[in-house]
This record gives C-alpha cells, sequence and structure tokens, in this order.
C-alpha cells in the first residue's frame, strides 16, 4: 500500500486546521497528504468533524467570555475605573469616623455635655463620702461609750455586737458570773423557750433534762 | 463628565466575534486597535500638558474602546468572572498612571495585552497561594467549567437553551481539562484570534514554543472531546 493511500491520522488533521486558522505553516512534507484529503472521502469527512468540533469549542468559549460581558457590568467597570483615576489625581481622601459622619456638627456638644455631667457626678461622689463619713464616725463614737457605760467586759465580747437597749432592761449592773449563768437558765427554762429544747438538742449536744434523752434510757 | 461618555458605553460597539476569530491577520492592525492607539496618544498628550479634564475623557474613550477585549482576555487567563473584573480594573488604572511611558510607535494593544497578562498573572499567583490556606470544604463556585453563570439566550425555547448551556458547559469542561499553560494558549489563540507572536509577547514564550503548545491543546482537546463522546 503507498503512502498516498494512508488515511491521514489525527495529528496531520489537526495540523491542517491550524494551517486553515493561520496558526500553522504548511511546509513541502504536507503536500502529499493534502493531496491525500482532497481525493479521500472518509479522511476529508474525518478532518470536517474536526474541524466542527474545534469550532464548537471556540464557539462556546467565546459565548461563554460574552456572558461576562454583559453591558450593565461593563458600564459599573467602566464607572469603578473613573473613579480610581480620579481618586488618583486628587489624593488620598479621609473617611469620616461612621459616628460622626451622620451629624458632624453636633458632635463636639455632646462631648463638652458629657464632661460637665461626669464632673459633676465624680463632685457629688466626693461630697457624698465626706458628709457620710463624718455622720456615722459621731454615731459610732457615742454609740461606743454609751454601751461603756452599761455593759461589763465579761458579758460583752465586743461593743458592735450588743444592743446596748436590751440589755440595759434584763441586766443588773452588778451581777456576779453565777448569778449571770443562772439567769440564762432561767430564760431558757421560760414556757416560751420550751418549743426551742428539740432543735437544740437535734442541733448541738442532749441536755440530761430533756424528756427525749429520759426515753431513751 | 461621565453621561456624556457613558453614552459611548451604553452602546458599544459589538466586538465582531466570529470574524475576529476567524480572521487573524486583520486583527493587529485594525481599525480598532488603530482607534485605541489614537486615543492613548490623546490621553498621553493630555497628562504630560496637564489638562487632566481633557486626559480623563480621553481615557474614558479609551476604555470604553477596549474593555471589553480586555474582559475577554482576562477571563480567558483566569477563568473567574469576578477576578477578571478586577484585573481589567488595575490594569487600566496602571496604564493611566503609567500613560507617559507609553511608546507611541508601537501599537496601544500590545502595551496593553502586557500589561493585563503580568496582572493576570499576578492574580494567579495570589489565588494559588490563597487556595493553598482554603479549608478543604469550601469549593469554588467556578469550578463547573463555565467562568460565568451562563446567560439566558434570547429567542430560544428553555429546552433548546437548557440544552445549549449543558453543551457549552461540557466543551468548557473539556478546555478546564487542559494544563495551564495550554489552555492559556488555547484560548488566546484558538478563541480570541491573537497570532503566536502576540501570544508570545503576552505570555513570555517563543512564538515557536506558542505554536507546540498550541498544537499539543488542540490534539488533547480532541481525545477529551472524543472521550465524552464515548462515554455520552
Amino acid at each position: 500500500m503507498s503512502a498516498a493511500r494512508q488515511h491521514l491520522d489525527d495529528n496531520l488533521l489537526i495540523h491542517r486546521y491550524l494551517a486553515d486558522r493561520g496558526l500553522a505553516a504548511l511546509d513541502a512534507s504536507d503536500e502529499a497528504p493534502l493531496r491525500h484529503l482532497a481525493h479521500c472521502a472518509a479522511c476529508e469527512a474525518r478532518y470536517q468533524a474536526v474541524r466542527a468540533a474545534f469550532d464548537e469549542t471556540r464557539d462556546a468559549a467565546v459565548a461563554d467570555a460574552e456572558a461576562a460581558c454583559a453591558v450593565d457590568r461593563m458600564e459599573r467597570q467602566r464607572e469603578r475605573i473613573l473613579r480610581r483615576v480620579d481618586a488618583l489625581q486628587s489624593g488620598p481622601r479621609v473617611l469620616p469616623f461612621p459616628a460622626a459622619g451622620q451629624n458632624g456638627h453636633a458632635a463636639p456638644q455632646p462631648r463638652v455635655f458629657r464632661r460637665w455631667v461626669a464632673a459633676a457626678a465624680v463632685a457629688g461622689l466626693l461630697a457624698g463620702l465626706g458628709a457620710g463619713r463624718m455622720v456615722f464616725n459621731g454615731g459610732d463614737a457615742r454609740t461606743a461609750a454609751n454601751a461603756r457605760q452599761q455593759v461589763t467586759p465579761a458579758s460583752a465580747p465586743s461593743p458592735r455586737r450588743q444592743t446596748p437597749t436590751i440589755q440595759a432592761q434584763h441586766v443588773e449592773p452588778g451581777l456576779s458570773d453565777e448569778e449571770f449563768l443562772s439567769e440564762i437558765e432561767l430564760a431558757t427554762a421560760a414556757p416560751r423557750t420550751r418549743e426551742l429544747r428539740a432543735i437544740y438538742a437535734f442541733t448541738l449536744e442532749e441536755s440530761r433534762d430533756v424528756p427525749r434523752t429520759a426515753g431513751k434510757d | 463628565m461621565t453621561g456624556s461618555s457613558g453614552s459611548r458605553v451604553g452602546a458599544p460597539s459589538p466586538p465582531a466575534r466570529s470574524d475576529r476569530a476567524g480572521d487573524v491577520s486583520g486583527r493587529s492592525g485594525g481599525p480598532a486597535a488603530a482607534n485605541c492607539s489614537e486615543e492613548a496618544r490623546r490621553v498621553k498628550a493630555a497628562v504630560l500638558a496637564g489638562q487632566h479634564d481633557e486626559a480623563r475623557s480621553a481615557f474614558a474613550d479609551l476604555v470604553g474602546s477596549y474593555q471589553r477585549q480586555a474582559m475577554r482576555l482576562a477571563l480567558y487567563l483566569l477563568r473567574d468572572a469576578a477576578e477578571a473584573d478586577e484585573a481589567v480594573q488595575d490594569t487600566f488604572v496602571k496604564v493611566f498612571t503609567h500613560i507617559t511611558s507609553y511608546r507611541e510607535d508601537l501599537p496601544f494593544e500590545a502595551w496593553f495585552t502586557r500589561i493585563l497578562a503580568n496582572t493576570c498573572r499576578d492574580r494567579q499567583k495570589a489565588r494559588r497561594r490563597r487556595e493553598r490556606w482554603e479549608t478543604i470544604g469550601f469549593e469554588r463556585t467556578d469550578q463547573t467549567g463555565s467562568a460565568v453563570d451562563l446567560a439566558q439566550a434570547p429567542g430560544l425555547n428553555p429546552e433548546d437553551e437548557l440544552l445549549g448551556n449543558e453543551r457549552r458547559r461540557y466543551l468548557m469542561s473539556a478546555i478546564d481539562t487542559l494544563p495551564r499553560r495550554q489552555r492559556d494558549i488555547l484560548l488566546l489563540c484558538h478563541v480570541e484570534g491573537q497570532s503566536p507572536r502576540e501570544v508570545g509577547e503576552m505570555t513570555g514564550l517563543t512564538e515557536s514554543t506558542v505554536r507546540v503548545h498550541l498544537f499539543r491543546a488542540l490534539r488533547k482537546l480532541r481525545t477529551a472531546l472524543e472521550a465524552g463522546r464515548v462515554s455520552r
């Protein structure tokens, strides 16, 4: 079989296609294949199929690109380009702070006003602290002096924990320790405190005279 | 100022896509390219003369004339509409900033495309760096094969539109299977219609290397499409 009768392979068909598009040059060695293509219907059909496939791909790519070049998109792009060029000419731009930008001329007034309010609040706080200190220090001194006069040191561990007026009603100034303990026993045995005995037995130590203890025995 | 030039963008001259992609020879020296170069010269002259309003007006015209093509190029290189949008903006701002260094004896298109390609390359690097730090569960929205939301084609019934969009996604996903360099060259040469020499200038490769990459890209694309046809 001679070379002229052999069918063309895909490489030659692609080369021919590129030459038809002006993207490749044919040389002398391509003469024989081109002659074959002119006389072989099968190869011509294959070439037309190759050409159609490539052309279809090109059309698809063109359509794909054209879809991105819509008129409104081009318009927006052009406006942005020109705005950037204008910005180059006018130099850097200072962006206003968002809060101040909404009401720029009114911004200094609230700032001064806020400063006055803050200063007044601080002054009021200091005055209140000073006055409170003077009032409560004087009261404490008088209360402590009264307590020292009315309560014995043994029955009152600290002046603050005692209520001088109540103590003055029940405790006699001249009681001894023994008498004071007797007074406590009498107080706990009183009818009003009997209900508390169960709680006392349950929470603290048991007393011998509690009826519950006697029942246990 | 914006209003006067807004009408220009509102009715942009539609890019002759089919002509452009098919006719490579008339690309660089076409009237649009000459127009861009003329507008660039106007911008440069106005900037050098210190006429800000005139420079801005001329630059607005330049943006309107060239932004669509710039957007397509950026989209081919970045495959993400939002990134391409930002790359185009950055490129135009760079162009305005460095317009005084534009050499008027050279076509504006080549100068601009070089800046755009560098900007896109920087963004690609930044994106790859960012993706390395992204969590595994996060998926990019552009991995479906299409760089943008598919636009509704007027005049098609819903079924045809659906089939068309499906076919387009399939073809774009086939392109996305190519290695990055081959894919970029395929999109720039085969789709956008840039010559191998221009793509070589843009990417820093030699013209013959671009041709080799283009050939390999088409061969892989052919294989991928064949495999997809069989599996379907």
